[in-house]
C-alpha cells in the first residue's frame, strides 16, 4: 500500500495514482477533507481508519504531497463556549496533534518523498545554509526603516515576505506577497519588518526541482520588454526548456539539500547577466508539474514508479 | 555583443520534409514553415559558433545566414548564448512517452441507452484505465436517456475523466443541454448533429465546455479521417506521441452498437465483442496493438513530408487499401509538389474511393 497525503486530488496526484494501480501498487489518497480516526498507535506502529484500516505494516511508501492529516476529536465537537472548555478544546487538539505529529514520525521512516516537518522553512535561514554551501546568493536584509536600506547603495531594491506566501482576494481585487521592485526613496521612514534583496539583472531564472536525488531543471526565459520580477505574474509570454545545471552548482545544491534534510523540493535560481547563478530560494511543497510537462520529465511517472519499487 | 552561439530553443523543433521544413512551437503550438536551407542550418547551431557559421557560408551567403539568424530571435525560436552555456540547454526529450491509461481513448456507439450495459462498459473501459470517451448514439434518443447516459459515465467510481458527446438533435432545449456540464463535471463536449444551425457555444463558465451544433446529419465513420490545410494539431503530447506511435489509433479501442470491439469505427476487423470479453484481454492482441505503433516516419509519402508530426493519420482510409503503411486515402497534400489537391477526384485515388464504398460521399 501506498499513502498520498494530499490537500486535494489535483490532476498529477491523480496521474500518480493511476501509474500505481498500474504497477499494482494500491495507491490510498488521504487528503484534507478526510477525516480519520486512531485505531491504535504505539511506539512502532499505527493503525487509522478511513473507509478501511490503514495500518503502518501494511504501507510500503508514502508521499506527502501537500495538506495534513485530519484526526477525529470529539471535544472539538462540543459548541458550548466558556473559559473552561475553550482550554479544553485547546488541550484536545494539542493531545491529537501530538499522535498525529507521531504518526508523521512513522510514516516518514518509510520510503517517503517529502516532509511535513519541512514544509514551512526559515527562508532566511536556507539562505544562511547557500552560503555556508558556497552558493551565491543576494544581499539580504530584514529592515524597518529607509534609512538602514542605504547600505545597499541602489535605488531600487527587492522586496518580500519572510514566511508564507499571502494572497487574498477582494471585490476582485487580489493582494498578494509576490516579490516586487521598490525605489528606496518612496518608502516610509519606518515600516513593518521586510525582507529586502538587492536587484539582480537576469538572463534567465532556472527552476529545479529535487526529486530522488536527481535535479531537474528548467530555464525560464522572460519576455524581455516586460519587467517580471516574480515569473508567477506573466505565465504566458515566457519561455520553458529543459535546463541542465553545471555539475559544480548540482552539488552545491545536493550538500544544500543534505543540510537542509529535503528529499524532495523546488529550487529558485537566478542566472545573472554577468553569469552567475544566484540562489533565491527552496519551497519544499513546489509544484513540479510545470517543470515536469514544459521539459517532458514526467515526474509523475517517476514519482509512481519510487513509491512503487518493492526493494530498497 | 559578446553572444557567440545561437541555438534553437529546445522547444521548437524543426522537422524536415522533402522539399521544405517546419519549426514546431511546442509551447505556443505554432509552426512556420522554413526552407531547407535554414533547416540545415540550424542542424549546425551547436557545434559553431555564429561566427563561424556566417564565415562558413561565406560572404555572398552572409546577408542571408543574417536573416535568418534574425527572423530565428525575431520570431522567439532561438537565443544567442554563450559557448560555455550550450551544454546547458539540453534537446527536449521527445522519445519518452507514456500516459497512466492502458487505454486512452474509446469511441462508443450506442443506438439505445441501456443503463446495464452502459455500466457494464463504463466498468470495463475502468479496467484498463481509459481516461476519454466519446459515446456516439447512433439514433435519435430523448434528452431523458442522453442525461441518464451522460451520468452513468460520470460517477466518481469510474476513472474515465473526460467524455464527448454525439447526438442527434431531437429538438433539445439548449439550457437543458448547458445544465449537463454543471451536473457532470467530466462532460467537456457535445456535438449535437442534425440541426438546423451550425455553430459553436463555449460562453459558460464549466471550465472547458463546448457545445457544437452541425447540420451534418450524423456522425457517420466514413466522414471520419479528412485532411484539412492548415488543421494540423500542434502541441507537445501530439509531437512527442507521433515520433514513435499512431497519432490516431495509439492506445485507442472503439466500441460499436453491437459490442464489438475494434481499432476505430472505421475499420473492418473485430476483436471481439464487450459482452462476452474482458477488455484486459482483448488489447494484448498484437494485431489490435500494432496499429498503435505505425508511426509517420513508417508510411509512404508521409515519411517525406514536413506535417508529419503534426497531422494526424488515419489509418482506416489508405490510398492502397492492401498496404496498411500506404498514405492516408483522404489527405491531398503531395510534399514533393507541396500542392494541395482535393483528394476524391484525384484519378490514382479512384480505386481505393470504391474499395471503400466512399463514392456517395465524395459525390456531395
Ligand atoms: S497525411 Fe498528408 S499532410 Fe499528413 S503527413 Fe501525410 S502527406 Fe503530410
Amino acid at each position: 500500500m501506498v499513502l498520498i497525503l494530499s490537500d486535494g486530488v489535483d490532476k498529477s496526484v491523480n496521474t500518480v495514482v493511476r501509474y500505481l494501480y498500474l504497477k499494482n501498487a494500491h495507491p490510498i489518497v488521504i487528503q484534507n477533507s478526510d477525516i480519520s480516526t486512531i485505531i491504535q498507535l504505539s511506539i512502532n506502529e499505527f493503525t487509522i481508519f478511513r473507509e478501511q484500516n490503514i495500518s503502518s505494516d501494511k504501507i510500503s511508501s508514502y508521499w506527502f504531497r501537500r495538506g495534513q492529516l485530519n484526526i477525529e476529536n470529539n471535544i472539538i465537537d462540543c459548541y458550548q463556549q466558556s473559559p473552561l472548555i475553550n482550554y479544553i478544546r485547546d488541550f484536545g487538539k494539542n493531545e491529537i496533534g501530538s499522535y498525529i505529529s507521531y504518526i508523521y514520525y512513522l510514516l516518514e521512516k518509510k520510503k517517503s518523498i517529502g516532509s511535513i516537518f519541512k514544509s514551512e522553512i526559515n527562508k532566511l535561514y536556507v539562505l544562511r545554509c547557500a552560503e555556508l554551501c558556497g552558493l551565491s546568493t543576494p544581499n539580504t536584509l530584514v529592515a524597518t526603516n529607509s534609512d538602514s536600506l542605504l547600505c545597499f547603495g541602489d535605488e531600487s531594491l527587492l522586496i518580500k515576505s519572510g514566511s508564507k506566501f499571502f494572497s487574498y482576494t477582494i471585490n476582485n481585487l487580489i493582494i498578494n506577497s509576490y516579490s516586487s521592485l521598490v525605489k528606496v526613496n518612496s518608502l516610509p521612514e519606518s515600516f513593518f519588518p521586510n525582507i529586502f534583496q538587492n536587484y539582480i539583472e537576469k538572463q534567465y531564472e532556472i527552476r529545479s526541482f529535487f526529486l530522488i536525488n536527481e535535479f531537474y531543471s528548467m530555464a525560464i526565459f522572460s519576455k524581455n520588454d516586460e519587467k517580471s520580477i516574480d515569473n508567477r505574474k506573466s505565465f504566458l509570454c515566457n519561455r520553458y526548456v529543459p535546463y541542465k545545471l553545471p555539475k559544480i552548482i548540482e552539488q552545491k545544491l545536493f550538500d544544500l539539500m543534505q543540510k537542509l534534510q529535503l528529499n524532495t523540493c523546488s529550487i529558485d535560481i537566478i542566472k545573472s547577466t554577468d553569469g552567475h547563478f544566484v540562489f533565491l530560494e527552496v519551497n519544499p511543497d513546489g509544484i513540479f508539474e510545470n517543470v515536469s510537462y514544459f521539459c517532458n520529465y514526467q515526474l509523475e511517472k517517476k514519482i509512481a514508479n519510487y513509491l512503487a519499487k518493492k526493494n530498497d | 555583443m559578446d553572444c557567440h552561439y545561437i541555438i534553437l530553443f529546445a522547444n521548437c523543433i524543426p522537422v524536415k520534409g522533402v522539399n521544405r521544413s517546419l519549426i514546431c512551437d511546442l509551447q505556443k503550438n505554432n509552426i512556420s514553415i522554413i526552407p531547407n536551407e535554414l533547416y540545415d542550418l540550424t542542424i549546425l547551431f551547436d557545434s559553431n559558433s555564429v561566427d563561424r557559421l556566417l564565415v562558413y557560408y561565406g560572404l555572398e551567403n552572409r546577408i542571408i545566414v543574417q536573416d535568418y539568424f534574425n527572423f530565428l530571435i525575431e520570431s522567439g525560436y532561438a537565443f544567442y548564448c554563450q559557448e560555455d552555456e550550450i551544454e546547458n540547454f539540453p534537446s527536449l526529450d521527445i522519445d519518452q512517452f507514456d500516459l497512466p491509461s492502458l487505454i486512452s481513448n474509446a469511441i462508443i456507439e450506442f443506438d439505445s441507452v441501456d443503463g446495464d450495459n452502459i455500466m457494464h462498459v463504463a466498468k470495463e473501459l475502468d479496467t484498463v484505465f481509459c481516461s476519454a470517451i466519446e459515446v456516439r448514439f447512433t439514433k435519435k434518443i430523448e434528452f431523458a436517456d442522453l442525461e441518464n447516459c451522460i451520468s452513468l459515465f460520470n460517477g466518481n467510481d469510474i476513472r474515465i475523466s473526460e467524455v464527448h458527446v454525439v447526438v442527434t438533435d431531437n429538438y433539445f432545449n439548449l439550457d437543458d443541454l448547458k445544465n449537463l456540464f454543471v451536473k457532470n463535471l467530466k462532460l467537456t463536449t457535445i456535438t449535437v448533429t442534425g440541426s438546423l444551425k451550425q455553430c459553436e457555444i463555449s460562453d459558460f463558465s464549466y471550465g472547458n465546455s463546448h457545445i457544437f451544433f452541425t447540420t451534418l446529419n450524423s456522425h457517420q465513420p466514413i466522414c471520419c479521417g479528412n485532411f484539412i490545410p492548415n488543421s494540423f494539431t500542434t502541441n507537445m503530447y501530439f509531437f512527442i506521441e507521433s515520433q514513435h506511435h499512431n497519432t490516431c489509433l495509439n492506445r485507442k479501442i472503439a466500441i460499436d452498437k453491437d459490442g464489438n470491439i475494434k481499432n476505430c469505427p472505421s475499420m473492418q476487423k473485430t476483436f471481439g465483442n464487450i459482452r462476452d470479453d474482458k477488455l484486459l484481454t482483448i488489447i494484448k492482441n498484437e494485431e489490435l496493438t500494432s496499429k498503435w505503433n505505425i508511426s509517420k516516419d513508417e508510411v509512404k509519402v508521409c515519411r517525406d513530408c514536413e506535417f508529419r508530426h503534426v497531422c494526424m493519420d488515419c489509418r482506416a482510409y489508405v490510398e492502397d487499401p492492401h498496404d496498411i503503411y500506404s498514405k492516408p486515402l483522404k489527405c491531398g497534400y503531395n510534399p514533393y509538389t507541396m500542392v494541395w489537391d482535393e483528394w476524391s477526384i484525384n484519378p490514382l485515388k479512384q480505386a481505393a474511393v470504391e474499395y471503400y464504398g466512399l463514392q456517395k460521399l465524395v459525390k456531395n
